[in-house]
């Protein structure tokens, strides 16, 4: 484990003082969105997480088709509106047999604003800082039931429950590179008399141009390789106002990926894979997340 | 007959030149556009103006020229404007004027 941190600091490192480097894929970025203009991104993220400590043989695995739409509604604040499509699958040993519960539909959604508080722009670079604020509303399924009674809040589409969210993003972006860092933490709430811990998470990101080695007139199409951080802290769930011991932890995600980047849309994808996952007792081990998709200026 | 089919070109020409009209050029200096993506952005809220025929960002340059319609004058300050409003910062500006 202690080699896979090395590793993850030397590549930082090594991006971090290159003097040669779009927008972070697996969080968000203080770029603007112009005033009046829409921004849409389509997103498929798929996880999987298999590595049960519990001898239950748990196999948990979850497929999301998101829908985020921005919108400026000045040069300095700008609006989202997150929806998921969310498909989910859970394995489990129980006295014996292998039984599988499984949910999909509508998830909960999310609204959040973003108000840009630095801007220093010089040609050909920029450097921004944006908090943001919002809430997720409980719009998802959150007591559904198969053969096997109620489901457990882990296959449910939906919380049941309102929650908040905020934190501070910053993008340093040049023509060769950018970089962006983020800090957030969401509250969540309570509903079925199970409430999820609270989220603290560390993202970091590094884009790096690759192509087009120089500059041409005009508006050149950009391919960038990505490698991006997420430390991802989780308090432990509370059922019947009672800790979950089972639950929570912290869990540290090496992402590579690539983007291209046009004036009208971007295609992305990259790969998280859980480099650190100190988690409490038998809570479920993450095996990787894949993130791709698309965005679009319209 | 030289003289005659000089005269006769000479007229040939008459309606291309008499369509012939100036138009105004503006390139102003961006700051703070360094991808692909945020460049569509200054483009379109540049072309919302009604004296802008066309706007077209250089990255490289740190750039946009726009071009005014022939029977318009620029107003900087509305250009300015909407590239403020799309998020960036403008410029030096220089104006020229070409025959469309």
């Amino acid at each position: 484990m202690r080699i896979w941190f090395a590793f993850v600091s030397l590549i930082v490192g090594i991006c971090a003082t290159s003097n040669v480097w779009s927008a972070p894929i697996t969080f968000n970025t203080a770029l603007p969105v112009g005033g009046g203009e829409f921004v849409a991104r389509e997103l498929v993220v798929v996880s999987e997480s298999g590595k049960d400590p519990s001898g239950a043989n748990r196999d948990r695995s979850a497929t999301s088709f998101v829908s985020v739409l921005g919108y400026g509604v000045t040069n300095k604040l700008a609006l989202f509106g997150v929806l998921p499509y969310v498909d989910k699958d859970l394995d489990v040993t129980v006295a014996g047999n292998r039984i599988n519960r499984s949910e999909n539909g509508l998830g909960d959604v999310s609204v959040f604003g973003r108000y840009t508080v630095v801007q220093r722009d010089q040609p050909g670079s920029t450097f921004r800082v944006a908090p943001f604020f919002g809430i997720k509303a409980p719009t998802g399924d959150d007591n559904e039931r198969d053969e096997f009674g109620r489901l457990p809040p882990s296959v449910q589409s939906g919380s049941g429950a309102w929650d908040v969210f905020g934190g501070i993003v910053g993008t340093y972006q040049t023509f060769a590179f950018q970089t962006d860092g983020q800090v957030s933490y969401r509250i969540n709430n309570e509903a079925n008399n199970f409430e999820p811990g609270d989220e603290f998470r560390l993202d970091g990101s590094l884009q790096y141009r690759l192509l087009p080695r120089a500059l041409g007139d005009g508006v050149p199409s950009f391919l960038y390789s990505v490698l991006e951080t997420n430390l991802v802290y989780r308090g432990k769930n509370k059922v019947s106002g009672t800790d979950d011991d089972n639950s929570g932890g912290t869990t540290v995600f090496l992402s590579p990926g690539l983007q291209y980047v046009t004036k009208r849309w971007i295609v992305e994808g990259v790969v998280q894979l859980p480099v650190i996952q100190n988690l409490h007792d038998n809570a479920l081990e993450n095996d990787y997340v894949v993130r791709a998709g698309v965005r679009f200026n319209f | 007959m030289k003289k005659n089919t000089l005269v006769l070109i000479s007229l040939l020409w008459l309606p291309i030149v008499a369509l012939a009209s100036d138009q105004e050029v503006v390139d102003i200096d961006v700051a703070g556009l360094a991808c692909p993506f945020c460049a569509y952005s200054l483009e379109k809220n540049l072309k919302k103006l009604p004296e802008v025929e066309s706007a077209e960002v250089n990255l490289a340059a740190n750039s946009a020229r726009v071009v005014i319609k022939a029977d318009h004058e620029a107003d900087l300050e509305r250009i300015k404007e909407a590239i403020v409003k799309a998020g960036f910062t403008p410029g030096d500006v220089t104006t020229s004027v070409v025959q469309k």
